[in-house]
């Protein structure tokens, strides 16, 4: 993979799962 | 909700348009349009259900009539209910495929016809020197999966088909899928809906991680072609290219998917969040919903399907096998690629049954506005709004079956899975985010927020998000102006299949309208001014 493609994907692999995460946890925390 | 949200457009739709449009070249106007009209239209219907279920209503011809006083609301709203009826008419018979891939993966079927059958043409399981498989057309119309999938369907004349003699297994399948919707309907929200999804997405979660692990563990399937890998696959459809980015048939097809993907525009949003009470949230809610769907689609809907196809079958050919559609995909595609694996038989059935549970759900879902329309409007029991609903489905759904290669259902999937769901989202923006009020609308949507909705969304839902689908709705149209509108090159004998699929959906719509105005003369329990 190039670099730019590792970052892209990263970035956007991070970025999904850490606001879909954030998401359930203060839903589950009400 | 995320069970609504994620359905087959997540593990098919999605991979087939990133490997269609350029992979990376598709993830940025995917991404901008999920932040400018996703997550938005997400927000607004979710509160619009909220606000309606406090005078009762489920469902938007009620819905609209507290927002926007007129009497063309209510008929505006009927769009709410016919459109998800429509669209799971033909939504639950291709989850009826999945349910009966599901079946035929654990019984060895489609194995056995792979077997029996002369294996895929060199080119593409194997090509030979100088083989230019980009430039094939259809790299898998002599596989032999696809004549399984044809004969299944009942596409291929009758003199030729070699798996299947009849339709029946097709329709037995549907059946069992309208059943099994039916009676998960029947149980109730908390009954039937909840405990579906209670059940179906940690299955669904844990079969797609299992398949990205496998995937990602498939590597390099043939050392002497290292450009056949997942991390050939994975950089495809990761690679910005910023060049795309002038495309404008991209940003339609990213749009698009993004709409899809969310399940806007159905009604069915709306109708789960008039359960909501008063001072509930909506906006936290809203964005868990879209963020627990990208979640499924981008991190793992993106990291199954096209890279393991880079690795099986290259990169060129693995476009040309996306641009024959998301079925050749995920029926065609992926059963050949899961016969080379060791115990393919268990990644076939479960990536089968992974299809079934986004399935499931989302059917289960758009079934909800027309259950709840009888029982909140006409007093219906759950059971027997259930029943009436099962019974329309397979009315409805019997032509699609039987008419397959006429295109009737490619009719349904353009008026009703590509035109209508615009068109009533424009319909709830305008009704909502202007008829009743820029702020009244803004008020609802901050009220008993979890987080704090940036102003800027105001702006975005009132100008930006109408602008987005008048375009989308434009687009569209023009593009399929020639072959689905004019029906351009469409075999004459077919017209009168396809005017039918045109008429039934015009016919649904009407009596959409009639149910609505009924319902509103029989009423005397609401207010007066509902009964316009």
């Amino acid at each position: 993979m190039t670099f730019s493609a590792l970052t892209f994907m990263f970035l956007t692999w991070t970025g999904v799962t850490a606001g879909a995460g954030w998401c359930l946890v203060r839903l589950l925390r009400k | 909700m995320a069970g609504n949200a994620i359905g087959l457009g997540n593990f098919l739709r999605f991979p087939r348009l990133a490997a269609q449009y350029g992979g990376g070249a598709f993830m940025i106007p995917y991404l901008v349009a999920l932040v400018l009209l996703g997550i938005p239209l997400m927000w607004l219907e979710w509160t619009m259900g909220r606000y309606g279920g406090q005078f009762g209503h489920s469902t938007t011809p009620g819905m609209f009539c507290h927002m926007w006083r007129s009497p063309a609301a209510k008929y505006l709203g009927s769009l709410g209910v016919s459109l998800p009826l429509l669209f799971v008419a033909y939504y639950t018979y291709i989850e009826s495929w999945t349910l009966a891939y599901s079946y035929f993966a654990v019984t060895g079927q489609y194995a056995g016809a792979i077997a029996v059958d002369s294996p895929p043409p060199p080119s593409i399981a194997n090509p030979a020197a100088g083989a230019k498989p980009a430039t094939l057309k259809d790299p898998l119309a002599a596989a032999p999966t696809n004549q399984f999938l044809r004969d299944y369907q009942g596409v291929t004349p009758p003199a030729e088909r070699r798996s299947f003699s009849t339709l029946l297994p097709a329709i037995i399948f549907w059946l069992i899928a309208v059943g099994l919707n039916c009676w998960i309907i029947s149980r109730g929200i908390s009954g039937g809906v909840e405990r579906l999804a209670k059940v179906a997405m940690p299955l669904l979660f844990l079969f797609a991680l299992v398949l990205v692990v496998r995937v990602l563990a498939f590597g390099t399937p043939d050392p002497s072609q290292p450009g056949r890998s997942v991390w050939a696959g994975l950089n495809y459809v990761w690679e910005p290219n910023f060049t795309a980015l002038g495309d404008f048939e991209v940003w339609l097809a990213a749009a698009g998917q993004v709409f899809f993907t969310l399940s806007i525009g159905t009604g069915t949003i709306q109708c789960y969040a008039s359960y909501l009470r008063k001072d509930e949230d909506c906006a936290l809610t809203g964005l868990t919903t879209a963020a627990t769907n990208e979640f499924a689609e981008v991190v793992l809907g993106g990291t199954i399907a096209i890279p393991i196809a880079v690795a099986v079958f290259g990169l060129a050919a693995t476009q040309a096998i996306a641009k024959q559609g998301s079925f050749n995909l995920g029926f065609v595609a992926m059963p050949i690629i899961f016969e080379q694996m060791p115990a393919g038989f268990l990644f076939a059935t479960l990536w089968f049954l992974l299809l079934f549970f986004a399935g499931i759900t989302s059917s289960v879902a758009l079934s909800q506005p027309l259950v709840a329309f009888l029982q909140d409007e006409f007093g219906f029991s759950r059971r027997a709004a259930a029943a009436v609903c099962g019974a329309v489905m397979i009315v409805l759904g019997l032509p699609i079956a039987l008419w397959l290669k006429t295109g009737y259902m490619d009719q349904y999937d353009f008026w009703i899975g590509t035109v209508g769901l615009v068109v009533f989202s424009l319909v709830e923006v305008l009704i909502f985010a202007w008829a009743f009020g820029g702020e009244n609308m803004w008020h609802e949507l901050r009220r008993g927020a979890d987080i704090r909705i940036p102003r800027i969304f105001y702006y975005v839902i009132r100008y930006v998000v109408p602008v987005y689908l008048a375009i989308l709705l434009v687009g569209w149209t023009l593009q399929s102006l020639g072959d689905v509108i004019l029906l351009k090159g469409v075999d004459q004998a077919y017209h009168k299949h396809l005017w039918l699929a045109r008429g039934t959906i015009a016919a649904v719509m009407a009596a959409g309208l009639l149910l609505v105005r009924v319902a509103w003369k029989r009423r005397g329990r609401f207010r007066p001014e509902e009964l316009q």
